[in-house]
């Protein structure tokens, strides 16, 4: 590329001047016993000059002594080939040597034209492609001859050749190679076609193998670092939402930092996170979504990796793709390769630095009309969470926390997010030094990413360095090795969750007489660290809480490797490597004084340790016979160790304000804990890969391992692999349009042991009882017959290029078969154990994802890139265990997301409402009202209704790229259509009278009667509340003066049942007419809303810009006068759109719990405000 | 070229050392962390702890139980309709059967061991677990359950009758094995034992005193007992030679208050929102007014604004209960003449939660924190404390004793030495010792208490009545009181004005949400089938609802 780039360059100055520049050019030159070919280096890099030459023809390394001063080229090149047997000639800025012929004796010059040219003919021409645009840059080499010349900027090019026999190549990059004997032509034009299959991907397969993408049976994807660098991550898995078809990743909470889910081909597994394996150039990381500490998320490890270094990430989607790498490989593995220093001739040194602004733009729309309370509007009660008293802004006169016990006027205040959440900031600078010679390369990097968030107080820092480097220590021996380290720390991270002591929880929970400022000065004074200033009990100042109940960590995180590579014989290789992941976790979580529930304070620290290492040694063959057959085949062996060891103090009270030890722990107040583990995986693999012709590709793999967490009997077991890829575009001759074809297919097995200690029932310790241990037995039954859990997976997928190139489709369907599933399975506890591990079901997750990349326009410098990917999966429960029939997620509210056999994964539930189900009854379908006057739910577990299932239809993944000379601007547009969640926050904001929407029940017209209403129109009034807060706002009379209340009634509509004189059950109408039972708004709205999980259930429909990037790129030239290589600078912006069908503000990619088990389709208060983040990126390469 | 062969061979020995010499794959899979086997004492003390804390659980203040016994109410709109109105919905018992599965490991043990002292006390819990259930709920897995290790993970559910069977037996043969303990050869640790302190005299009583528990309350369903072999007459009698003769014998765990695990629910290390809007009852409130009992004034404090006549402008007094507890009361002059005047003012029951929380307080316009009405009583601060002599869990005590005692001789057909009377002055006598009565300023004189006609059992209209009342004060916020009166139909308590399903107590606890699976279904639809739904069961409506009869109650006519 490098060359064809200068080459375009001369022969373009070739078209307008031509043997101008030899005689106007100087040069200096002053070698002693230099080598001909240093001297051609040295006059290349003095000049535009380019050498052209037959190494057989020319003694290169003849040593000379040059010493000529401002003298032109033929001076010096005479000298130069003085007493040699070589001639040149020089052809505008191409020189070309040739051999002189011994006979004549002239002038040197004639000697050279004679010996060169012995007809003395020139042919010319012109080069083009298949639209008959000019090519430019193409190579002409005569054949048999360094003779050659390059087609200018228009395709024409000039050649002198030898005789009618002579031969030219047309060459040039991404084309296919032409060759022409002259004959007696002198004009020969020339139409290269596009070469396909060389533009054919190299990606980076299991166990770090580089195959050609077309010889694949299996669907791999790969993206660039660059693509996942367009806009700064914080983690390289938010770099990779919405471009990889078949992955769906969401962000925990939206914040900086947060965990970020990736689940390849859905979830196959109940019971784990789903999460693939990562690997770092051969290193097996730690990763998992679970680390939560303390209600805070600390970030998955794999945020530890630094996304600047990253060269490109390949995602081995099914097992066929993974199946080398064993037992943790069934949910897809992610290889990272990190930019290393070869592929460049001395130093580099790269420096990007990026700046982003986090911007809270969009809230959940709380009311600001009313205050404090659950009685009614006539009572204020300060103390309430709930917002269902009296009137705010309208002149009543309460006593409040902060009046002093006088009377003061309800005041609202709508500030209360937007002056407790900040703009957040994250600074992210890197700098890396590579280089390399023809021994080794290496390269250092040096990252460092600092954040603020947008809870105040909140932070993270990552400071990361990576050392790697290779040498050859002798032609057939190559040693590499790299080292990083990388420590993320954090003073203090959000807790994101429905607790008391949460912050988002308790800004929200604010009354609106309250402004948030008066609480920003959080210590009562002269109380400083015993007292926190609150205006209610049951919630904790959220400043309070953001600046002295901190969760901090310190995570350093070590991974090494070394390896050796050693051909023993041309094509068999033998690797040895021994790898290292390592991290220590370090979390402290303070408790002031005065916190809600935790009066005395308190003090928590954990220290976690976890390592892994690996030994790989593998043999290797590669060969390939007569270009027909293409052989590969390797046989390796594994050893995998982990090590985990966990300490935990706790001081539950405190005894000094403000000092955060555990020996300030109040006596007998002390909890400690401490654990470890050990496990280790023995494994030996094998593949075989055999290509014919281009055309036919098929690889074989196996792998047995033994693993210490099984039992003896079951503790070895065996998986296979295999997979075919046809190159129907190398076996027939397409049509025109079809470019590329390939059709490809996989089977694969890949097994999975358990965690350790998973056979035997163990007892633990409870907390003692003074003086006295106590243990007891878990609820988990274990089960010393475990076996290993085995996935298949088959996958069958093409992969079609149209239109040379400009549209390019791949589809894949796959089917995964997970058996054995050790399962944690629910028991209904009156067996005596809650939960048994079981190997068992069949779990099924079919799917297709298809990847379109199109290039719909190019013209002239205008360039319009547009990549879609789509995604669906299903999961289904085809069998459990014998005797077990559902399998149970989770339950939020009165929401359950629970799976039945033959159902499909996602599905929630609810108790549906009791109705009149007397089908000849006139109050057929109306809720039967309690005596209470309150709706019911049905309690006959046969009648649990399905409500929705969380799975969208489709996810589809959009990124346009438009790109004009210097300029760029890349979009990632990300839809999600289709599936519904539960949100419980939305429930607690209904019921806590937080929502404008809470202000009356379904509007009715007052001028009639409401009976009339409800009987005309059942949908809409049954199975809601009618009234209001107060009468105009559609509240009733509650026909008794002395309660002392505003018209505020309000009513469930239905009917009671009451029993008549003879002891038969009769219906009431309970439609607001006469006999009505009537009840306050809070009670009536909160009924409804929580009881019925469907009330809160909303579609998960929405459509983000993800990533935008406006990138400016330094044009070359000027770069260059700068002393720069490359030099661009983008503004990004990131999440700065979404549309949600559901219309709440509430972010429906934020709809699971975390926590100790991942459950998606729920979620409690994992509402914060939507964040944009605004900011640019700089980039210099010197 | 030596140094790099060199340089190879290094290379792959390093690599083959640890490939070739193998971890032991045995050994490493043994837990580190964690016992297989250990001493009953640990989990003993486990299980006797968290069965304490679970049964006083469902008797604390204002919780389902005590809200319908009208110990206490809800005086906020948080909980009011669930506590005043009956709103009841299913809860769990989870706890139950995992403290039983503990329970079963010392069983277990002890039988393998030979060792009676853990087995008789093993059966003992597990009868006090097992009855606690069935009492609740009615038909529950019993003789299947805890056999998961047997691959029954879906036990049926026993009918009622048997499983008071089994309990009734099971305590007979604990009776057995722990009058036959030599504390000294089979011993439980004393430290291990919060309760008995490994004394198997006091847990044979507590044993034969859950036996008279037991036979009282299959006493309207006898002739059932009797049908399938237990006969309730001769058990009672078998049991009452050696039962609860002291409060020393009292089945009682103390709180330590160090730790929230080891303190009062009601304190702070246990409640961060204190016990505010826990209400003492009007219904006993009035009760103990009316006979002008010692104990009111160990379990509520006086109101904080007093509504008065004799005052014409706000006068803060001082007021000293009989134990000299002192407590600052501020006289209003009366606004409304609808309100009540008294020093101690419960709420009455059934309130909506928006008319409680205004209860008493006439036409105060000041704002008071709505848990805080200064117009009605709270319950003693006591029960917001970590702990307190008085508060503590009370499995069992000599007073209930003594009143199944003096009900026993009331019915006639057993054989009770002493009168009925005899009994129920001596259960009175024991709550008033449980509560230390004795320590009021100058004294108490018992018999000036009991003269009061409403308290003497001779005068009483109705005796059953009366000793049913007087174990319903002695039972304060206990539990043993609902069953009692399930059995009895007293106390007569009315509901108040907001009820959930109909103007009447409600008879069990729904069954917890069932585990979904058909195989499960079908032993959990066969005992909700064979519960009987009253009229107060809406129509369609599952008959698994809290106000179904379960066997106990089914063709007794009680409670109505």
């Amino acid at each position: 590329m490098r060359i064809s780039f200068i080459l375009l360059l001369v022969s373009s100055t070739l078209a307008f001047s031509t043997d101008t520049y030899s005689q106007n050019l100087k040069l200096s030159l002053n070698l002693k016993k230099a080598t001909v070919k240093e001297i051609i280096t040295a006059i290349e890099d003095q000049s535009e000059f380019i050498f052209f030459y037959e190494d057989k023809e020319v003694d290169l390394n003849r040593q000379v002594d040059i010493k000529v001063k401002n003298q032109d080229i033929n001076n010096v090149l005479d000298r130069l080939f003085a007493n040699s047997s070589n001639s040149y000639l020089i052809k505008g800025r191409q020189i070309i040597i040739g051999k002189k012929k011994p006979v004549k004796k002239a002038s040197t010059q004639e000697a050279v034209i004679e010996s060169l040219q012995p007809e003395k003919r020139s042919v010319t021409g012109r080069v083009s492609d298949e639209n008959g645009e000019g090519l430019p840059g193409v190579n002409i080499i005569l054949k048999g001859t360094s003779m050659g010349s390059v087609t200018d900027i228009d395709g024409q090019y000039a050649i002198e050749v030898i005789d009618e026999n002579s031969i030219l190549i047309f060459s040039s990059v991404g084309y296919m190679k032409q060759e022409v004997t002259i004959g007696d032509l002198t004009i020969i034009d020339i139409v290269l076609l596009e070469d396909l299959t060389a533009l054919s991907e190299i990606v980076v397969t299991a166990l770090g193998i580089s195959r050609e993408k077309m010889s694949l049976g299996y669907s791999i994807e790969k993206v660039d670092g660059e693509d996942l660098n367009n806009t700064p991550h914080e983690n390289v898995l938010n770099g990779l939402s919405g471009k990889v078809a078949g992955v769906t990743i969401s962000q925990m909470d939206g914040l900086v930092g947060s965990s970020v889910s990736m689940i390849i081909r859905g979830a196959t597994s109940l019971n784990s996170d789903n999460q693939p394996l990562f690997v770092i150039d051969g290193v097996p990381v730690a990763n998992s979504l679970n680390n939560f500490y303390k209600g805070a998320d600390l970030g998955n490890p794999i945020s530890d990796i630094n996304p600047s270094d990253i060269e490109s990430v390949s995602i081995l989607k099914g097992p066929s793709a993974a199946a080398l790498y064993g037992s943790r490989a069934g949910n897809g593995v992610v290889l990272i390769t990190t930019k290393s220093g070869s592929g460049r001739k001395g130093i580099g040194v790269n420096f990007n630095s990026a700046v982003t602004f986090d911007v809270p733009y969009k809230y959940i729309q709380y009311q600001t009309k009313f205050g404090p309370g659950k009685a009614g509007v006539h009572t204020f009660e300060e103390s309430e969470n709930e917002n269902w008293g009296p009137r705010l802004d309208a002149g009543e006169m309460w006593t409040q926390w902060n009046t002093n016990g006088e009377l003061a006027p309800l005041i609202s205040y709508d500030n209360r997010l937007t002056d407790f959440y900040q703009t957040g900031q994250t600074f992210t600078n890197n700098v890396a030094l590579n280089g390399s010679n023809e021994n080794g390369s290496f390269r250092v990097s040096v990252g460092d990413m600092r954040n603020t968030g947008i809870v105040p107080n909140t932070d993270l820092n990552r400071t990361s360095l990576m050392v790697n480097g290779t040498y050859n220590l002798h032609p057939n021996l190559k040693v590499q090795g790299g080292i990083s380290v990388v420590e993320s720390s954090s003073d203090n991270r959000p807790v994101v969750d429905g607790g008391r002591n949460t912050v988002v929880r308790s800004v929200y929970e604010q009354s609106a007489h309250i402004n948030i400022l008066d609480l920003k000065d959080y210590w009562v004074p002269g109380m400083e660290n015993i007292q926190q200033v609150k205006y209610k009990h049951k919630q904790n100042n959220p400043w309070f809480l953001a600046h002295e109940n901190t969760i901090g960590f310190h995570r350093d995180r070590t991974v090494s490797k070394l390896q050796f590579d050693w051909e023993i014989i041309d094509g068999l290789t033998l690797m040895g490597r021994y790898t290292r992941d390592s991290y220590s976790e370090g979390r402290e979580a303070k408790k002031a004084f005065s916190t809600y529930g935790q009066w005395d304070g308190g003090y928590n620290t954990e220290s976690e340790y976890r390592k892994e290492s690996n030994y790989d040694l593998m043999l290797s063959y590669n060969k390939n016979f007569n270009e027909v057959w293409d052989v590969s085949a390797l046989v390796g062996a594994n050893n995998m160790y982990q090590y985990g060891k966990f300490m935990s103090n706790e001081a539950r009270s405190m005894v000094i304000p403000d000092l955060y030890t555990i020996s300030n722990g109040l006596p007998g107040t002390v909890l400690y804990g401490s654990s470890w583990y050990e496990k280790t995986i023995y494994g030996i693999y094998g593949m075989a890969s055999v290509g014919f012709k281009n055309m036919v590709y098929l690889d074989l793999t196996a792998r047995n391992d033994w693993s210490s967490t099984l039992p003896v009997e079951n503790r070895s077991y065996f998986y296979p692999s295999a997979s075919v890829s046809v190159l129907f575009s190398e076996m027939f001759t397409m049509p025109e349009w079809l470019t590329f074809a390939k059709l490809r297919g996989g089977i694969a097995q890949v097994g999975h042991d358990v965690g350790p200690y998973q056979l035997n029932q163990y007892y633990s310790t409870a907390q003692d009882w003074g003086n006295a241990k106590r243990m007891y037995m878990g609820g988990t039954l274990k089960n010393t017959n475990l076996k290993p859990e085995i996935a298949t997976s088959k996958e069958i997928g093409f992969d079609l290029k149209f239109l040379k190139n400009r549209i390019g489709l791949e589809a894949t369907y796959y089917v995964i078969d997970n058996e054995n599933q050790v399962l944690n399975i629910g028991l209904p506890i009156e067996s005596g154990a809650s939960s048994k591990q079981i190997n068992a079901g069949l779990i099924q997750s079919k799917g297709w994802e298809i990847t379109l990349q199109t290039t719909p326009v190019i013209a002239g410098d205008f360039r319009w890139d547009l990549n879609f990917n789509i995604t669906r999966s299903r999961t289904k429960i085809l069998e459990l265990a014998d005797g077990i029939s559902y399998f149970h997620f989770g339950k939020e509210g009165s929401a359950y997301v629970r799976t039945y056999v033959g159902e499909t994964i996602g599905d929630i539930y609810q108790k549906p409402m009791l109705t009149v189900t007397d089908k000849s009854s006139p109050y057929y379908g109306y809720p039967i009202i309690s005596s209470g006057g309150i709706i019911q739910t049905d309690n006959n577990p046969d009648h649990l209704e399905k409500i929705g299932n969380f799975n969208h239809d489709f996810i589809m993944g959009i990124q346009p790229t438009f790109s004009y000379k210097s300029f760029s601007l890349y979009a990632n547009i990300d839809w999600r259509q289709g599936g519904e969640f539960f949100s419980r926050t939305m429930t607690f904001l209904r019921n806590n009278g937080q929502l404008e929407s809470t202000f009356s029940g379904t509007p009715y017209d007052p001028n009639r009667s409401i009976e009339d209403q409800i009987r005309e129109d059942p949908d809409k009034y049954l199975g809601y509340w009618i009234g209001g807060r107060t009468e105009d706002l559609g509240g009733f009379s509650w026909g008794d003066p002395s309660l002392g209340r505003e018209n505020d009634a309000c009513f469930h509509p239905g009917v009671r049942e009451e029993i008549d004189g003879s002891g038969n059950k009769i219906l009431v109408e309970n439609l607001g007419g006469p006999g009505t039972v009537w009840l306050t708004p809070f009670t009536a709205n909160k009924k409804i809303v929580r009881s019925l999980a469907d009330e809160n259930l909303y579609s998960a429909t929405y459509v983000k810009i993800r990533e935008l990037a406006f990138a400016y790129q330094l044009p070359k030239p000027f770069a260059k006068k700068l002393g720069l290589q490359n030099a661009s600078i983008s503004f990004i912006a990131k999440n700065i759109f979404e549309w949600t069908e559901a219309g709440v503000n509430f972010d429906p990619e934020r709809a699971f719990k975390g926590g100790s088990r991942w459950v998606q389709g729920i979620e409690y208060y994992n509402a914060l405000p939507w964040i944009a983040s605004f900011g640019f990126k700089l980039n210099i390469e010197f | 070229m030596k140094k790099l062969y060199i340089t190879i061979l290094l290379f792959v020995a390093w690599l083959f050392v640890p490939l070739s010499s193998c971890y032991n794959l045995d050994d490493m899979n043994v837990s580190p962390n964690s016992p297989e086997e250990v001493s009953s004492n640990y989990v003993l003390t486990y299980v006797l702890t968290e069965t304490s804390k679970v049964y006083n659980t469902l008797g604390k203040e204002a919780d389902n139980i005590s809200g319908a016994m009208q110990y206490t109410q809800r005086g906020t709109d948080f909980n009011a309709l669930r506590v005043n109105s009956y709103d009841w919905s299913p809860g769990s018992w989870s706890y139950y059967y995992h403290i039983l599965r503990n329970n079963e490991m010392i069983y277990e043990k002890a039988v393998k061991d030979e060792h009676p002292f853990f087995e008789g006390v093993s059966l003992v819990m597990k009868s006090f677990i097992f009855g606690l259930t069935t009492d609740l709920y009615g038909d529950c897995p019993y003789s299947e359950s805890l056999s998961a290790n047997d691959e029954i993970y879906f036990p049926k559910y026993d009918e009622q009758k048997n499983v008071y069977k089994g309990i009734l037996e099971d305590l007979r043969t604990a009776s057995g094995l722990l009058a036959n303990v030599d504390a000294a050869v089979t011993p439980i640790a004393p430290s291990a034992d919060v309760i008995y302190q490994g004394d198997p005299d006091k847990w044979r009583r507590f044993a034969n005193s859950l036996r008279l528990r037991y036979c009282m309350r299959l006493y309207n369903k006898r002739s059932d007992m009797d049908a399938i072999g237990m006969n309730i007459i001769n058990e009672f009698n078998d049991a009452s030679s050696f039962v609860f003769e002291s409060n020393d014998d009292n089945a009682v765990m103390e709180w330590l208050g160090i730790t929230g695990n080891d303190s009062a629910p009601g304190g702070p290390l246990n409640s961060a929102n204190p016990g505010f809007g826990d209400k003492p009852c009007q219904t006993i409130v009035d009760k103990l007014k009316s006979i002008d009992d010692p104990r009111l004034h160990r379990w509520m404090l006086p109101v904080l604004r007093k509504w008065d006549d004799g005052v014409a402008v706000e006068t803060d007094y001082t007021i000293t209960n009989v134990y000299g507890e002192s407590q600052v009361v501020t006289y209003v002059p009366p606004l409304p003449p609808t309100e009540d005047t008294s020093l101690y003012v419960g709420l009455p029951p059934g309130l909506a939660g928006s008319i409680a929380l205004d209860y008493n307080k006439g036409g105060d316009p000041a704002s008071y924190d709505s848990e805080k009405n200064p117009y009605v009583s709270y319950i003693h601060d006591r029960y917001r404390e970590d702990a307190n002599e008085y508060v503590k869990v009370r499995l069992m005590t000599l007073n209930e004793v003594e009143f199944i005692l003096a009900e026993a001789a009331f019915l006639g057909g057993f054989n009770v030495p002493g009168s009925a009377e005899d009994h129920y002055r001596s259960g009175i006598l024991a709550s008033f010792d449980d509560y230390g009565v004795e320590n009021a300023t100058g004294g108490f004189d018992f018999d000036a208490y009991y003269n009061n006609p409403d308290v003497n059992l001779t005068n009483a209209p109705d005796k059953l009545e009366r000793i049913m009342e007087q174990k319903w004060i002695s039972l304060w916020m206990g539990i043993e009181s609902w069953f009692d009166w399930r059995r009895t139909g007293f106390p007569d308590l009315q509901t108040g004005p907001v009820t959930m399903f109909g103007n009447k107590l409600p008879l069990r606890f729904f069954y917890p949400s069932p585990n979904q699976d058909p195989k499960y279904l079908v032993n959990y639809n066969a005992a909700v089938d064979r519960l009987e739904a009253t009229p107060n069961v809406p129509t369609g409506q599952s008959k698994d609802h809290s106000y179904s009869k379960m066997w106990l109650l089914q063709g007794t006519g009680k409670p109505w």
